[in-house]
């Protein structure tokens, strides 16, 4: 019985059209859905990944890369004297405050590093370079955060923290997960632009430190060692902390959870419109389907004229729903939301519409099993 | 005489449902039909002929006594069975011809043939014996009544089972296409030997049959064997057939 289904699809080109916006409806949902989540847990961790460190020194029980708090810089001498340990760099992460040209204030993050050094990871600078953050008050900001800062552009000289500073460069798709801009400066300058002190003003402070451990070391046992021997601190290997970040705004804020039910809720949709579409079709060529009864085609026969149908809308509403889904995703980055939309994620979309349309066929064949065959001089 | 095709003996269907809480649609009818034979079914509406012919057809399983066709027992055998045997041996024709829509003459054919195992480039062979191999392209839209049926009754004699049972196939077409038809019937009946069992309302129809058979209340109440010659062209029958109507024998059941 093969190409009944889409010959049955050619004649009825509107209830085609419907079905196949019911899978498109649900691919661009799960696709941009499960995408923005992507984009949103890699930029999360963004920071952690891209960095060449083996481990991440902070306070204890820290929840995520955005809410360290901040500790005494003198301990980095102290891990620097635990064995194994090769390199120790500063890397501080801070909120702070960031002047508009209306008046206003924005929310910022500063990542102050140093610029010289080997662990922390690596700006990708679209125009300056990283050798300009060596000029006075320089900072760095994401070219997709401009609008959200007043559009400066480099050589525009802004005020951070009631403080002169002056952009000298772009970085691209380096932004944060809370949304907050990252505005990328030097170690120096990270008291002057960020906000370093637990509450009482004293010795200088720092957030994290990036430990590099000597060749030939075993990572986890010189995190524990600077567990150990350093009071006070927690030492993450650069994985386990990059997995805390993604799994805090994922499972702890809820936040992957409403992005799933968002998709999942596009999938249900899509699915009943489809189904719904089959089998109006089905009702309405009953009659036909029970003349290939009487003529002897069986149950597997008939089915798959259904399946037909729902596989090729579902193949024409996949194609259409990603192409329109890489659309948004261009969109998005080019409005400053980061839209993943890796190979493995096309894929799975696939498998779903695949199960979707298939699920959707089989409201029909439940139908068509119910069909006696002595209707066909009924009718 | 040959074997019978179609044998019958006490045939019973009951229908449970119903206001009354069960009928007895077709009851006590026994009834032998040959190879080659046209039999025309008639009788007032809802005197049970299309559940006769659907019992004959492996449609509907009786309730009561004893039915074979085409040497296939089907009293209380299984849908899996009947679709099998439907397959092999019934072409079904409908008054409404029943062809699929999205499909064009050929195609609605094709399926006939690759249902029984035929190849499907014989499609125009068989729409050429009903006299539409141009139209094979044609969708079912596009073709009048008469052509429609023409394709169906191509459909079902595709594959050439040895039995086609036809319900009404005259009663949504004029006088001169229903002759056209029943042309078409009998003379297949006669070339290869097709058994036809026609269900119909229209005495026109009686002039291509070799027996008639009236049913009354789920009985047969009376068959009629005709001696006549029916006839040559049957798109147009200039000669009233000449009619000798005799009676075979009243079946009374219980
Ligand atoms: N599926 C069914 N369920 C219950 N009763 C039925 C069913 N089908 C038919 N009947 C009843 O069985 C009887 C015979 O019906 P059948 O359709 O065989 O008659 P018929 O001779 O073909 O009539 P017509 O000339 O109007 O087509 C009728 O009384 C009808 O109401
Ligand atoms: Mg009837």
């Amino acid at each position: 019985m093969k190409g009944i289904g889409w010959k049955n699809l050619k004649r009825d080109k509107t209830r085609m059209l419907v079905a196949v916006l019911g899978v498109v409806f649900a691919v661009v949902l799960v696709t941009t859905e499960v995408g923005m989540l992507l984009g949103l847990v890699r930029n999360a961790s963004l920071l952690i990944d891209r960095s060449r460190a083996d481990i991440w020194v902070s306070t204890v029980d820290v929840k995520t890369f955005d809410f360290a708090t901040p500790f005494a810089q003198r301990k980095k001498y102290l891990i620097q004297s635990v064995p194994g340990v090769e390199r120790v760099e500063e890397f501080n992460v801070s909120y702070s405050i960031w002047k508009l040209p209306t008046g206003g204030n924005a929310n910022i993050q500063v990542v102050a590093f140093d610029p010289w050094g080997e662990l922390a990871a690596p700006l990708s600078m679209t125009e300056g370079s990283l050798d300009d953050l060596h000029n006075q008050d320089a900072i760095i900001i994401d070219d997709g955060e401009r609008a959200k800062l007043g559009n400066p552009a480099v050589g525009s000289y802004v005020e951070v923290m009631q403080h002169r500073a002056k952009v000298v460069g772009f970085t691209h798709d380096m932004r944060s997960f809370t949304t907050t801009p990252y505005v990328f400066t030097t170690l120096s300058r990270s008291e002057t632009y960020g906000w370093l002190t637990n509450g009482n003003s004293g010795p200088s402070n720092s957030i994290y430190f990036l430990v590099k451990v000597a060749p030939g070391a075993n990572v986890d046992e010189v995190r524990r060692a600077i567990q150990g021997s350093v009071p006070d601190v927690e030492a993450h290997s650069r994985e386990s902390f990059s997995w805390r970040t993604r799994s805090y705004w994922l499972f702890e804020t809820g936040m992957g959870l409403g992005f799933l039910a968002a998709a999942f809720l596009g999938l249900m949709v899509g699915g009943v419109i489809v189904s719904q579409t089959l089998y109006a079709m089905t009702i309405e060529r009953l009659p036909e389907f029970g003349v290939l009864k009487a003529m002897g085609a069986s149950m597997f026969d008939l089915a798959r004229i259904v399946l037909e149908q729902g596989l090729i809308c579902g193949l024409v509403g996949l194609v259409l729903g990603l192409a329109i889904s890489l659309g948004i995703g261009q969109a998005a980055a080019s409005a400053g939301t980061t839209v993943l939309i890796p190979q493995p994620l096309v894929l799975a979309v696939a498998a779903l519409t695949f199960l979707l349309c298939s699920a959707a066929a089989l409201v029909s064949i439940v139908r068509l099993r119910k069909i006696e065959p002595a209707m066909v001089f009924r009718t | 005489m040959s074997q019978a095709v179609i044998e019958t003996h006490q045939l019973g269907k009951r229908y449970e449902a119903g206001a009354q809480g069960g009928l007895w649609a077709v009851r006590g009818v026994t009834l032998n039909v040959y190879a080659g034979d046209v039999t025309v079914l008639m009788g007032p509406s809802g005197s049970g002929k299309t559940t006769l012919l659907s019992m004959i057809g492996g449609l509907l399983d009786p309730s009561q006594g004893y039915l074979s066709v085409c040497g296939v027992t089907l009293d209380g055998c299984g849908e899996p069975e009947r679709q099998r045997f439907r397959r092999k041996h019934i072409g079904f024709i409908f008054q409404n011809y029943n062809l699929l829509q999205a499909l064009t003459a050929r195609e609605n054919v094709a399926i006939g043939l690759r249902l029984r195992g035929y190849d499907e480039s014989e499609a125009d062979g068989c729409l050429d014996l009903v006299g539409l191999a141009r139209k094979a392209g044609a969708m079912p839209h596009e073709l009048s009544g008469g052509q429609r049926q023409r394709v169906a009754i191509a459909r079902a004699l595709a594959g050439a089972p040895p039995v086609l049972l036809a319900d009404e196939p005259t009663a949504a077409l004029d006088a001169e296409q229903g002759r056209l038809i029943m042309g078409l019937l009998r003379k297949r009946a006669k070339e290869t030997g097709t058994t036809v069992l026609v269900v119909t309302h229209d005495p026109r129809v009686r002039d291509f049959a070799d027996r008639v058979i009236e049913m009354e209340d789920g009985r047969l109440h009376r068959i009629v064997r005709r001696l006549r010659r029916v006839p040559r062209s049957a798109a147009a029958p200039r000669v009233r057939p000449h009619r000798h109507p005799r009676k075979e024998g009243r079946h009374v059941s219980p």
